[in-house]
Protein backbone atom coordinates (compact mmCIF):
# COMPACT_ATOMS: atom_id res chain seq x y z
CA UNK A 1 0.00 0.00 0.00
CA UNK A 2 1.14 3.35 -0.80
CA UNK A 3 2.35 6.38 1.83
CA UNK A 4 -0.80 8.33 0.47
CA UNK A 5 -3.16 5.40 0.50
CA UNK A 6 -2.82 4.77 3.96
CA UNK A 7 -2.90 8.34 5.22
CA UNK A 8 -6.20 8.78 3.33
CA UNK A 9 -7.41 5.14 4.40
CA UNK A 10 -6.44 6.33 7.82
CA UNK A 11 -8.31 9.64 7.68
CA UNK A 12 -11.17 8.19 6.01
CA UNK A 13 -11.62 5.59 8.97
CA UNK A 14 -11.06 8.63 11.40
CA UNK A 15 -14.10 10.43 9.80
CA UNK A 16 -16.73 7.48 9.71
CA UNK A 17 -15.80 6.59 13.22
CA UNK A 18 -16.67 10.25 14.15
CA UNK A 19 -20.05 10.39 11.79
CA UNK A 20 -21.09 6.82 13.55
CA UNK A 21 -19.84 8.41 16.95
CA UNK A 22 -22.39 11.24 16.10
CA UNK A 23 -25.13 8.80 14.80
CA UNK A 24 -24.88 6.87 18.39
CA UNK A 25 -25.30 9.65 20.19
CA UNK A 26 -28.29 11.19 18.18
CA UNK A 27 -30.14 8.12 19.01
CA UNK A 28 -30.34 9.06 22.43
CA UNK A 29 -30.56 12.48 21.77
CA UNK A 30 -34.15 14.11 22.45
CA UNK A 31 -36.12 16.84 20.57
CA UNK A 32 -36.37 19.38 23.54
CA UNK A 33 -33.37 21.78 24.02
CA UNK A 34 -31.96 20.91 27.15
CA UNK A 35 -31.40 17.85 25.44
CA UNK A 36 -29.73 19.08 21.79
CA UNK A 37 -27.96 21.86 24.00
CA UNK A 38 -26.73 20.37 27.17
CA UNK A 39 -27.12 16.84 26.90
CA UNK A 40 -29.78 16.93 29.74
CA UNK A 41 -27.47 18.24 31.97
CA UNK A 42 -25.83 14.80 32.61
CA UNK A 43 -22.40 14.91 31.27
CA UNK A 44 -20.12 13.10 33.50
CA UNK A 45 -16.27 12.55 34.80
CA UNK A 46 -14.08 11.52 31.27
CA UNK A 47 -17.04 12.83 29.36
CA UNK A 48 -17.65 16.00 30.47
CA UNK A 49 -13.68 16.62 31.31
CA UNK A 50 -12.89 15.64 27.51
CA UNK A 51 -15.34 18.14 26.26
CA UNK A 52 -13.86 20.77 28.12
CA UNK A 53 -10.49 20.11 27.28
CA UNK A 54 -10.36 19.51 23.74
CA UNK A 55 -12.68 22.39 22.86
CA UNK A 56 -10.20 24.50 24.68
CA UNK A 57 -6.95 22.41 22.57
CA UNK A 58 -6.45 23.65 19.35
CA UNK A 59 -4.55 23.21 16.13
CA UNK A 60 -2.34 25.67 17.80
CA UNK A 61 -1.02 23.02 20.19
CA UNK A 62 0.27 21.11 17.29
CA UNK A 63 1.41 23.71 14.90
CA UNK A 64 2.17 26.74 16.48
CA UNK A 65 3.38 25.81 19.91
CA UNK A 66 6.17 23.58 18.51
CA UNK A 67 6.92 26.49 16.37
CA UNK A 68 7.43 28.90 19.31
CA UNK A 69 9.45 26.75 21.18
CA UNK A 70 11.81 25.73 18.23
CA UNK A 71 12.40 29.38 17.73
CA UNK A 72 12.09 30.69 21.31
CA UNK A 73 12.60 27.65 23.28
CA UNK A 74 11.14 26.75 26.41
CA UNK A 75 10.20 30.25 27.73
CA UNK A 76 6.86 30.17 26.45
CA UNK A 77 6.10 27.12 28.84
CA UNK A 78 7.65 28.91 31.59
CA UNK A 79 5.74 31.90 30.86
CA UNK A 80 2.37 30.11 30.34
CA UNK A 81 2.86 28.07 33.49
CA UNK A 82 1.00 29.70 36.07
CA UNK A 83 -2.21 30.66 33.83
CA UNK A 84 -2.52 27.31 32.24
CA UNK A 85 -0.96 24.96 35.44
CA UNK A 86 -2.61 26.97 38.29
CA UNK A 87 -4.44 29.58 37.89
CA UNK A 88 -7.21 28.48 34.82
CA UNK A 89 -8.17 25.16 37.00
CA UNK A 90 -9.78 27.99 39.13
CA UNK A 91 -12.18 28.45 36.57
CA UNK A 92 -13.85 25.74 37.52
CA UNK A 93 -15.45 26.96 40.59
CA UNK A 94 -16.51 30.11 38.57
CA UNK A 95 -18.18 27.54 36.17
CA UNK A 96 -20.01 25.93 39.29
CA UNK A 97 -21.75 28.31 40.54
CA UNK A 98 -22.98 29.30 37.31
CA UNK A 99 -24.12 25.58 37.25
CA UNK A 100 -25.82 26.28 40.71
CA UNK A 101 -28.00 29.01 38.90
CA UNK A 102 -28.33 27.65 35.49
CA UNK A 103 -30.02 24.43 36.53
CA UNK A 104 -32.02 26.35 39.37
CA UNK A 105 -33.63 28.43 36.40
CA UNK A 106 -33.21 26.59 33.13
CA UNK A 107 -30.66 28.76 31.66
CA UNK A 108 -28.74 27.48 28.95
CA UNK A 109 -26.49 29.91 27.41
CA UNK A 110 -23.86 32.67 28.70
CA UNK A 111 -25.77 35.92 27.28
CA UNK A 112 -29.49 34.52 28.48
CA UNK A 113 -27.73 33.74 32.41
CA UNK A 114 -26.38 37.59 32.70
CA UNK A 115 -29.04 38.89 30.52
CA UNK A 116 -31.34 37.45 33.43
CA UNK A 117 -28.63 38.30 35.86
CA UNK A 118 -28.19 42.18 34.79
CA UNK A 119 -32.05 42.56 33.65
CA UNK A 120 -30.58 43.93 30.15
CA UNK A 121 -31.34 43.42 26.95
CA UNK A 122 -29.12 45.78 25.93
CA UNK A 123 -26.04 44.16 27.34
CA UNK A 124 -27.09 40.99 25.93
CA UNK A 125 -27.25 41.48 22.43
CA UNK A 126 -23.40 43.36 23.19
CA UNK A 127 -22.35 40.57 24.72
CA UNK A 128 -23.85 38.11 21.60
CA UNK A 129 -22.45 40.31 19.18
CA UNK A 130 -19.02 40.16 21.01
CA UNK A 131 -19.05 36.06 21.20
CA UNK A 132 -20.15 35.95 17.89
CA UNK A 133 -17.34 38.26 16.86
CA UNK A 134 -14.53 36.34 18.07
CA UNK A 135 -15.91 32.80 17.60
CA UNK A 136 -16.40 33.05 13.91
CA UNK A 137 -12.75 33.87 12.71
CA UNK A 138 -11.57 30.34 15.32
CA UNK A 139 -14.41 28.34 13.19
CA UNK A 140 -12.95 29.65 10.21
CA UNK A 141 -9.10 28.53 10.81
CA UNK A 142 -10.64 25.24 11.63
CA UNK A 143 -11.95 24.82 8.36
CA UNK A 144 -8.53 26.17 6.64
CA UNK A 145 -6.53 23.97 8.78
CA UNK A 146 -8.33 20.61 8.08
CA UNK A 147 -7.94 21.71 4.28
CA UNK A 148 -4.47 22.97 4.29
CA UNK A 149 -3.73 19.11 6.25
CA UNK A 150 -5.66 16.67 4.56
CA UNK A 151 -3.63 18.50 1.59
CA UNK A 152 -0.36 18.00 2.57
CA UNK A 153 -0.55 14.94 4.34
CA UNK A 154 -1.74 13.36 0.64
CA UNK A 155 0.70 15.22 -1.71
CA UNK A 156 -2.27 17.59 -3.16
CA UNK A 157 -3.83 14.37 -3.91
CA UNK A 158 -6.79 15.49 -1.42
CA UNK A 159 -6.79 19.09 -2.62
CA UNK A 160 -7.56 22.04 0.02
CA UNK A 161 -11.30 22.37 -1.27
CA UNK A 162 -12.15 18.86 -0.51
CA UNK A 163 -10.47 18.48 2.37
CA UNK A 164 -12.26 21.21 3.82
CA UNK A 165 -15.23 20.09 2.89
CA UNK A 166 -15.10 16.54 3.87
CA UNK A 167 -13.83 18.32 7.24
CA UNK A 168 -17.26 20.55 7.48
CA UNK A 169 -19.54 17.91 6.79
CA UNK A 170 -18.08 15.57 9.34
CA UNK A 171 -18.73 18.41 12.02
CA UNK A 172 -21.72 19.09 10.46
CA UNK A 173 -23.56 16.12 10.76
CA UNK A 174 -22.98 14.68 13.61
CA UNK A 175 -23.48 18.51 15.42
CA UNK A 176 -26.42 18.92 13.48
CA UNK A 177 -27.46 15.17 14.53
CA UNK A 178 -26.43 14.50 18.18
CA UNK A 179 -25.87 17.90 19.60
CA UNK A 180 -24.17 18.46 22.94
CA UNK A 181 -23.93 14.83 23.36
CA UNK A 182 -22.49 14.19 19.75
CA UNK A 183 -19.70 16.76 20.57
CA UNK A 184 -18.73 15.56 23.97
CA UNK A 185 -18.61 11.81 22.77
CA UNK A 186 -16.65 12.77 19.54
CA UNK A 187 -14.17 15.39 22.03
CA UNK A 188 -13.64 12.18 24.21
CA UNK A 189 -12.59 9.91 21.68
CA UNK A 190 -10.63 13.28 19.17
CA UNK A 191 -9.02 14.30 23.43
CA UNK A 192 -7.69 10.37 23.29
CA UNK A 193 -5.96 10.29 20.22
CA UNK A 194 -4.24 13.58 20.10
CA UNK A 195 -3.39 13.00 23.35
CA UNK A 196 -1.87 9.64 22.65
CA UNK A 197 -0.42 10.89 19.10
CA UNK A 198 1.64 13.69 21.44
CA UNK A 199 2.85 11.18 24.09
CA UNK A 200 4.02 8.21 21.14
CA UNK A 201 6.23 10.57 18.99
CA UNK A 202 7.28 12.04 22.13
CA UNK A 203 9.03 8.81 22.83
CA UNK A 204 9.49 7.80 19.59
CA UNK A 205 11.34 10.71 17.83
CA UNK A 206 14.45 11.02 20.58
CA UNK A 207 15.37 7.15 20.04
CA UNK A 208 15.05 7.59 16.23
CA UNK A 209 16.89 10.86 15.84
CA UNK A 210 20.25 9.39 18.31
CA UNK A 211 18.77 9.90 21.74
CA UNK A 212 18.00 12.79 24.22
CA UNK A 213 21.60 13.55 25.25
CA UNK A 214 22.55 13.83 21.15
CA UNK A 215 20.00 16.08 20.61
CA UNK A 216 20.04 18.12 23.82
CA UNK A 217 23.85 18.53 23.53
CA UNK A 218 23.41 19.95 19.88
CA UNK A 219 21.35 22.58 21.48
CA UNK A 220 24.00 23.21 24.24
CA UNK A 221 25.90 23.63 21.87
CA UNK A 222 24.74 25.72 19.31
CA UNK A 223 21.33 27.46 20.66
CA UNK A 224 22.20 27.08 24.37
CA UNK A 225 19.62 30.16 24.74
CA UNK A 226 16.45 27.69 24.10
CA UNK A 227 17.19 25.73 27.03
CA UNK A 228 16.81 28.76 29.99
CA UNK A 229 13.58 31.07 30.19
CA UNK A 230 14.27 34.55 28.54
CA UNK A 231 13.30 37.69 29.60
CA UNK A 232 13.55 39.47 26.33
CA UNK A 233 11.31 40.45 23.57
CA UNK A 234 7.93 38.35 23.75
CA UNK A 235 9.04 36.57 27.03
CA UNK A 236 9.90 40.02 29.19
CA UNK A 237 7.87 40.75 32.29
CA UNK A 238 5.25 43.31 30.77
CA UNK A 239 4.47 39.87 28.60
CA UNK A 240 4.34 37.72 30.89
CA UNK A 241 2.03 39.77 33.04
CA UNK A 242 -0.34 40.57 29.84
CA UNK A 243 -0.32 36.63 29.43
CA UNK A 244 -1.15 35.61 32.78
CA UNK A 245 -4.27 37.84 32.72
CA UNK A 246 -4.82 36.36 29.31
CA UNK A 247 -4.82 33.06 30.22
CA UNK A 248 -5.78 32.90 33.87
CA UNK A 249 -9.96 32.53 33.29
CA UNK A 250 -9.61 32.06 29.78
CA UNK A 251 -11.90 29.01 29.52
CA UNK A 252 -14.91 30.94 32.23
CA UNK A 253 -14.70 33.19 29.08
CA UNK A 254 -14.95 31.34 26.10
CA UNK A 255 -19.00 30.79 25.55
CA UNK A 256 -18.31 27.40 23.98
CA UNK A 257 -17.00 26.06 27.58
CA UNK A 258 -19.35 27.70 29.65
CA UNK A 259 -21.84 25.78 28.00
CA UNK A 260 -20.26 22.49 28.51
CA UNK A 261 -19.49 23.52 31.89
CA UNK A 262 -23.43 23.95 33.06
CA UNK A 263 -24.07 20.97 31.16
CA UNK A 264 -21.99 18.84 33.86
CA UNK A 265 -24.22 16.02 36.06
CA UNK A 266 -23.03 16.80 39.28
CA UNK A 267 -20.53 19.05 40.88
CA UNK A 268 -18.28 16.80 41.55
CA UNK A 269 -17.78 15.60 38.28
CA UNK A 270 -17.14 19.44 37.58
CA UNK A 271 -14.62 19.71 40.57
CA UNK A 272 -12.57 16.41 39.27
CA UNK A 273 -12.46 18.27 35.88
CA UNK A 274 -11.12 20.79 37.33
CA UNK A 275 -8.30 19.05 39.29
CA UNK A 276 -7.28 16.83 36.10
CA UNK A 277 -6.86 19.95 33.94
CA UNK A 278 -2.82 20.78 35.14
CA UNK A 279 -2.26 17.07 34.85
CA UNK A 280 -3.62 16.88 30.78
CA UNK A 281 -2.26 20.02 30.07
CA UNK A 282 1.24 18.99 30.79
CA UNK A 283 0.48 15.67 28.83
CA UNK A 284 -0.29 17.77 26.01
CA UNK A 285 1.93 20.91 25.94
CA UNK A 286 4.91 19.16 27.39
CA UNK A 287 5.34 16.88 24.45
CA UNK A 288 4.59 19.66 21.82
CA UNK A 289 6.89 21.86 23.34
CA UNK A 290 9.59 19.37 24.03
CA UNK A 291 9.28 18.40 20.04
CA UNK A 292 9.99 22.12 19.26
CA UNK A 293 12.73 22.08 21.02
CA UNK A 294 14.18 19.33 19.45
CA UNK A 295 13.08 19.91 16.48
CA UNK A 296 15.55 23.01 16.54
CA UNK A 297 18.46 20.42 16.91
CA UNK A 298 17.25 17.88 14.29
CA UNK A 299 16.13 19.72 11.73
CA UNK A 300 18.22 23.25 11.23
CA UNK A 301 17.50 26.64 10.00
CA UNK A 302 13.94 26.63 9.79
CA UNK A 303 12.75 30.16 9.27
CA UNK A 304 9.19 31.93 10.55
CA UNK A 305 6.53 30.22 10.12
CA UNK A 306 8.32 26.97 8.66
CA UNK A 307 8.64 26.06 11.79
CA UNK A 308 5.12 25.01 12.89
CA UNK A 309 4.71 22.19 11.30
CA UNK A 310 8.50 20.62 12.86
CA UNK A 311 6.19 17.99 14.27
CA UNK A 312 5.33 17.05 11.02
CA UNK A 313 8.30 16.97 9.80
CA UNK A 314 9.98 15.01 12.10
CA UNK A 315 7.50 12.11 11.99
CA UNK A 316 7.57 12.44 8.10
CA UNK A 317 11.72 12.25 8.67
CA UNK A 318 11.85 9.51 11.11
CA UNK A 319 9.13 7.56 11.91
CA UNK A 320 7.22 5.20 9.74
CA UNK A 321 4.22 6.15 7.26
CA UNK A 322 1.78 5.15 9.80
CA UNK A 323 2.77 7.00 12.50
CA UNK A 324 2.49 10.17 9.70
CA UNK A 325 -1.48 8.43 9.40
CA UNK A 326 -1.86 8.99 13.09
CA UNK A 327 -0.64 11.93 12.89
CA UNK A 328 -2.95 13.78 10.48
CA UNK A 329 -6.06 11.81 12.20
CA UNK A 330 -4.38 13.66 15.52
CA UNK A 331 -4.36 17.16 13.60
CA UNK A 332 -8.32 16.55 12.77
CA UNK A 333 -9.24 15.29 15.63
CA UNK A 334 -7.56 18.31 17.37
CA UNK A 335 -9.14 20.78 14.73
CA UNK A 336 -12.81 19.23 14.90
CA UNK A 337 -12.59 18.94 18.76
CA UNK A 338 -12.74 22.51 18.86
CA UNK A 339 -14.74 23.61 16.06
CA UNK A 340 -17.95 21.32 16.63
CA UNK A 341 -18.17 22.70 20.63
CA UNK A 342 -17.98 26.89 18.89
CA UNK A 343 -20.31 25.99 15.83
CA UNK A 344 -23.08 24.75 18.07
CA UNK A 345 -22.71 27.46 20.96
CA UNK A 346 -23.03 29.83 18.77
CA UNK A 347 -26.32 27.83 16.78
CA UNK A 348 -26.90 27.42 20.57
CA UNK A 349 -27.11 31.53 20.80
CA UNK A 350 -28.64 32.43 17.92
CA UNK A 351 -31.52 30.19 18.52
CA UNK A 352 -32.62 31.20 22.44
CA UNK A 353 -31.31 34.45 22.70
CA UNK A 354 -32.10 36.10 19.40
CA UNK A 355 -34.91 33.80 17.99
CA UNK A 356 -36.39 32.65 21.27
CA UNK A 357 -36.42 35.79 23.04
CA UNK A 358 -37.33 38.15 20.45
CA UNK A 359 -39.92 35.51 18.80
CA UNK A 360 -41.86 34.85 22.18
CA UNK A 361 -43.70 31.97 20.23
CA UNK A 362 -40.96 29.48 19.93
CA UNK A 363 -41.10 26.60 21.81
CA UNK A 364 -38.67 24.69 22.58
CA UNK A 365 -38.46 21.96 20.42
CA UNK A 366 -38.76 24.73 17.62
CA UNK A 367 -35.70 26.47 19.03
CA UNK A 368 -33.72 22.79 18.71
CA UNK A 369 -34.94 22.94 14.94
CA UNK A 370 -33.59 26.60 14.36
CA UNK A 371 -30.26 25.29 15.91
CA UNK A 372 -30.01 22.51 13.77
CA UNK A 373 -30.43 24.80 10.48
CA UNK A 374 -28.13 27.29 11.94
CA UNK A 375 -25.32 24.68 12.18
CA UNK A 376 -26.09 23.61 8.70
CA UNK A 377 -26.20 27.66 7.41
CA UNK A 378 -23.15 28.48 9.62
CA UNK A 379 -20.91 26.08 8.66
CA UNK A 380 -21.75 26.05 4.61
CA UNK A 381 -21.02 29.60 5.16
CA UNK A 382 -17.98 29.14 7.00
CA UNK A 383 -16.90 26.78 4.73
CA UNK A 384 -17.54 29.65 1.65
CA UNK A 385 -15.10 32.22 3.01
CA UNK A 386 -12.72 29.38 3.90
CA UNK A 387 -12.47 29.00 0.11
CA UNK A 388 -11.24 32.95 0.04
CA UNK A 389 -7.81 33.91 -0.04
CA UNK A 390 -7.79 35.46 3.70
CA UNK A 391 -3.99 35.85 5.21
CA UNK A 392 -4.87 37.88 7.76
CA UNK A 393 -7.72 35.73 9.44
CA UNK A 394 -5.65 33.17 11.52
CA UNK A 395 -4.02 36.81 13.17
CA UNK A 396 -7.78 37.64 14.14
CA UNK A 397 -8.55 34.33 15.52
CA UNK A 398 -5.20 34.24 17.91
CA UNK A 399 -6.28 37.64 18.64
CA UNK A 400 -9.85 35.90 19.70
CA UNK A 401 -7.89 35.53 23.22
CA UNK A 402 -7.66 39.30 23.71
CA UNK A 403 -11.07 39.70 23.05
CA UNK A 404 -12.66 36.68 25.09
CA UNK A 405 -10.50 37.90 28.02
CA UNK A 406 -12.08 41.37 28.09
CA UNK A 407 -15.15 39.86 29.62
CA UNK A 408 -13.55 38.96 32.52
CA UNK A 409 -14.95 41.61 34.47
CA UNK A 410 -18.59 41.53 33.72
CA UNK A 411 -18.35 37.15 33.96
CA UNK A 412 -16.97 37.48 37.32
CA UNK A 413 -18.85 40.64 39.01
CA UNK A 414 -21.88 39.32 37.65
CA UNK A 415 -21.39 35.91 39.49
CA UNK A 416 -19.32 37.55 42.58
CA UNK A 417 -20.25 41.00 43.15
CA UNK A 418 -23.88 42.07 44.30
CA UNK A 419 -23.50 45.47 43.71
CA UNK A 420 -21.99 45.37 40.20
CA UNK A 421 -25.14 46.85 37.67
CA UNK A 422 -26.11 46.68 33.82
CA UNK A 423 -24.50 49.86 33.66
CA UNK A 424 -21.51 49.12 34.70
CA UNK A 425 -21.35 45.77 32.90
CA UNK A 426 -22.58 47.44 29.94
CA UNK A 427 -19.66 49.96 30.30
CA UNK A 428 -17.00 47.55 31.31
CA UNK A 429 -17.88 45.91 27.81
CA UNK A 430 -17.87 48.52 25.56
CA UNK A 431 -14.14 49.93 27.18
CA UNK A 432 -12.86 46.45 26.97
CA UNK A 433 -13.83 45.76 23.63
CA UNK A 434 -12.82 49.06 22.09
CA UNK A 435 -9.32 48.82 23.67
CA UNK A 436 -9.15 45.01 22.33
CA UNK A 437 -10.03 45.91 18.66
CA UNK A 438 -7.61 49.25 18.54
CA UNK A 439 -4.84 47.46 20.46
CA UNK A 440 -5.52 44.86 17.52
CA UNK A 441 -5.36 47.92 14.92
CA UNK A 442 -2.13 49.05 16.44
CA UNK A 443 -3.73 52.16 17.31
CA UNK A 444 -1.73 52.83 20.69
CA UNK A 445 1.70 51.92 21.73
CA UNK A 446 2.93 48.41 23.42
CA UNK A 447 4.30 49.93 26.63
CA UNK A 448 6.77 48.21 29.00
CA UNK A 449 5.74 44.97 27.50
CA UNK A 450 1.90 45.50 28.17
CA UNK A 451 -0.36 43.77 25.69
CA UNK A 452 -4.24 45.31 25.20
CA UNK A 453 -5.35 42.26 27.44
CA UNK A 454 -3.32 43.90 30.41
CA UNK A 455 -5.63 47.59 29.50
CA UNK A 456 -8.51 46.11 28.08
CA UNK A 457 -8.48 43.93 31.71
CA UNK A 458 -7.67 46.24 34.06
CA UNK A 459 -9.80 49.08 32.83
CA UNK A 460 -12.76 47.47 31.22
CA UNK A 461 -12.71 46.74 35.43
CA UNK A 462 -11.91 49.82 36.49
CA UNK A 463 -15.48 51.13 34.75
CA UNK A 464 -17.54 48.60 35.59
CA UNK A 465 -16.80 49.03 39.64
CA UNK A 466 -16.94 52.90 39.03
CA UNK A 467 -20.13 53.05 36.86
CA UNK A 468 -21.87 50.37 38.77
CA UNK A 469 -21.32 52.48 42.00
CA UNK A 470 -22.70 55.34 40.33
CA UNK A 471 -25.62 53.71 39.25
CA UNK A 472 -28.85 52.39 40.84
CA UNK A 473 -28.40 48.99 42.35
CA UNK A 474 -29.82 46.01 41.04
CA UNK A 475 -30.64 44.21 44.34
CA UNK A 476 -34.05 41.80 43.29
CA UNK A 477 -32.16 40.62 40.36
CA UNK A 478 -28.60 40.01 41.85
CA UNK A 479 -30.48 38.39 45.23
CA UNK A 480 -32.32 36.30 42.87
CA UNK A 481 -29.17 34.69 42.04
CA UNK A 482 -27.16 34.90 45.08
CA UNK A 483 -30.34 33.48 47.19
CA UNK A 484 -29.37 29.73 45.22
CA UNK A 485 -25.23 30.57 46.89
CA UNK A 486 -26.06 31.23 49.80
CA UNK A 487 -28.78 28.41 50.31
CA UNK A 488 -25.62 25.93 49.22
CA UNK A 489 -22.99 28.04 51.52
CA UNK A 490 -25.27 28.05 54.88
CA UNK A 491 -26.29 24.25 54.32
CA UNK A 492 -29.97 24.47 52.86
CA UNK A 493 -30.42 21.68 50.07
CA UNK A 494 -29.07 21.89 46.61
CA UNK A 495 -31.03 21.39 43.49
CA UNK A 496 -32.71 17.80 43.51
CA UNK A 497 -30.49 16.76 40.50
CA UNK A 498 -27.17 17.31 42.30
CA UNK A 499 -28.34 15.04 45.36
CA UNK A 500 -27.08 11.50 45.75
CA UNK A 501 -24.88 11.77 42.99
CA UNK B 1 -18.14 31.60 54.37
CA UNK B 2 -15.49 30.36 56.63
CA UNK B 3 -12.68 33.46 57.06
CA UNK B 4 -10.12 30.83 58.31
CA UNK B 5 -11.41 28.72 55.11
CA UNK B 6 -10.71 31.92 53.04
CA UNK B 7 -7.11 33.27 54.37
CA UNK B 8 -5.95 29.10 53.97
CA UNK B 9 -6.88 29.34 50.19
CA UNK B 10 -5.18 32.51 49.91
CA UNK B 11 -1.93 31.25 51.44
CA UNK B 12 -2.10 28.00 48.78
CA UNK B 13 -2.69 30.99 46.07
CA UNK B 14 0.74 33.06 46.94
CA UNK B 15 2.62 29.72 47.54
CA UNK B 16 2.12 28.53 43.82
CA UNK B 17 2.70 31.97 42.83
CA UNK B 18 5.91 32.51 44.60
CA UNK B 19 6.87 28.89 43.40
CA UNK B 20 6.19 30.15 39.85
CA UNK B 21 9.07 32.76 40.63
CA UNK B 22 11.34 30.23 42.03
CA UNK B 23 11.46 28.49 39.11
CA UNK B 24 12.58 31.27 36.80
CA UNK B 25 15.58 31.94 39.55
CA UNK B 26 19.07 30.96 38.10
CA UNK B 27 17.90 31.29 34.76
CA UNK B 28 21.40 31.48 33.20
CA UNK B 29 22.16 27.75 33.81
CA UNK B 30 20.83 25.33 31.18
CA UNK B 31 21.02 21.75 33.14
CA UNK B 32 19.15 19.19 31.69
CA UNK B 33 17.99 15.95 33.10
CA UNK B 34 16.66 13.03 31.05
CA UNK B 35 16.77 15.07 27.61
CA UNK B 36 14.54 17.58 29.18
CA UNK B 37 15.90 21.29 30.38
CA UNK B 38 16.01 21.57 34.21
CA UNK B 39 13.58 24.52 34.65
CA UNK B 40 11.17 22.16 32.35
CA UNK B 41 11.09 19.54 34.43
CA UNK B 42 10.44 21.83 37.61
CA UNK B 43 7.04 23.64 35.84
CA UNK B 44 6.30 19.76 35.01
CA UNK B 45 6.29 18.51 38.68
CA UNK B 46 4.44 22.56 39.26
CA UNK B 47 1.73 20.51 37.57
CA UNK B 48 1.45 18.07 40.09
CA UNK B 49 1.56 20.27 42.70
CA UNK B 50 -0.89 22.27 40.70
CA UNK B 51 -3.53 19.43 40.97
CA UNK B 52 -2.92 19.20 44.63
CA UNK B 53 -3.19 22.38 45.23
CA UNK B 54 -6.46 22.85 43.05
CA UNK B 55 -8.07 19.98 45.00
CA UNK B 56 -7.34 21.69 48.25
CA UNK B 57 -8.72 25.23 47.27
CA UNK B 58 -11.98 23.33 46.06
CA UNK B 59 -12.33 21.60 49.37
CA UNK B 60 -12.12 25.02 51.50
CA UNK B 61 -14.32 27.03 49.23
CA UNK B 62 -16.79 24.94 47.33
CA UNK B 63 -19.10 23.51 49.89
CA UNK B 64 -19.78 20.22 50.59
CA UNK B 65 -22.60 18.53 49.00
CA UNK B 66 -24.22 17.06 51.32
CA UNK B 67 -24.71 19.38 54.32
Amino acid sequence: MSETALVLLCAATFIVFMALLGRAAAARTKHDAESYFLADRGLRRTVLFAAIFGTNMTAFVMLGLPGVAYHGGISIWLMLATPLLFVMPLSFYFGYRCWLVARRYGYITPVEFYRERFQSDGLAILMFLGFVGWTVPYILTGVIGGGRALETFTDGTVPYWVGGLAVTLVVAYYTWAGGMKATAWTNTAQTALFMAFLLLIVLLVPSAAGGTERIIGTLQREQPELLVRSWEGPFSLGATVSQLILFSFIIFAFPFVWVRMISARSSKDLRISGIAYPIALVATWAPAILLGLWGAAVIRGLAGGEADSIIFMMTAQLLPTWVAAFGLVALLAIVMSSMDAQILTLSNMLSRDIVGHYRSTTSPTEQVRFARAFVLVLLALTYGVSLLDMPGIFDVAQFAFTGFAVFYPLLIAGIFWRRATKWGAIASLVVGQTIAISGYLEWYPVVGGLQPVFWGVTLGALSLVVVSLLTPRQDAAADRFHSVWNEVRHGKPQPASDQGK
Amino acid sequence: MNRTRLVIAGAIVIVMLALQWIGWIGSTAEPVILGIPIQFAYFIAYAALSAVAVWAIFRLVWPARHK
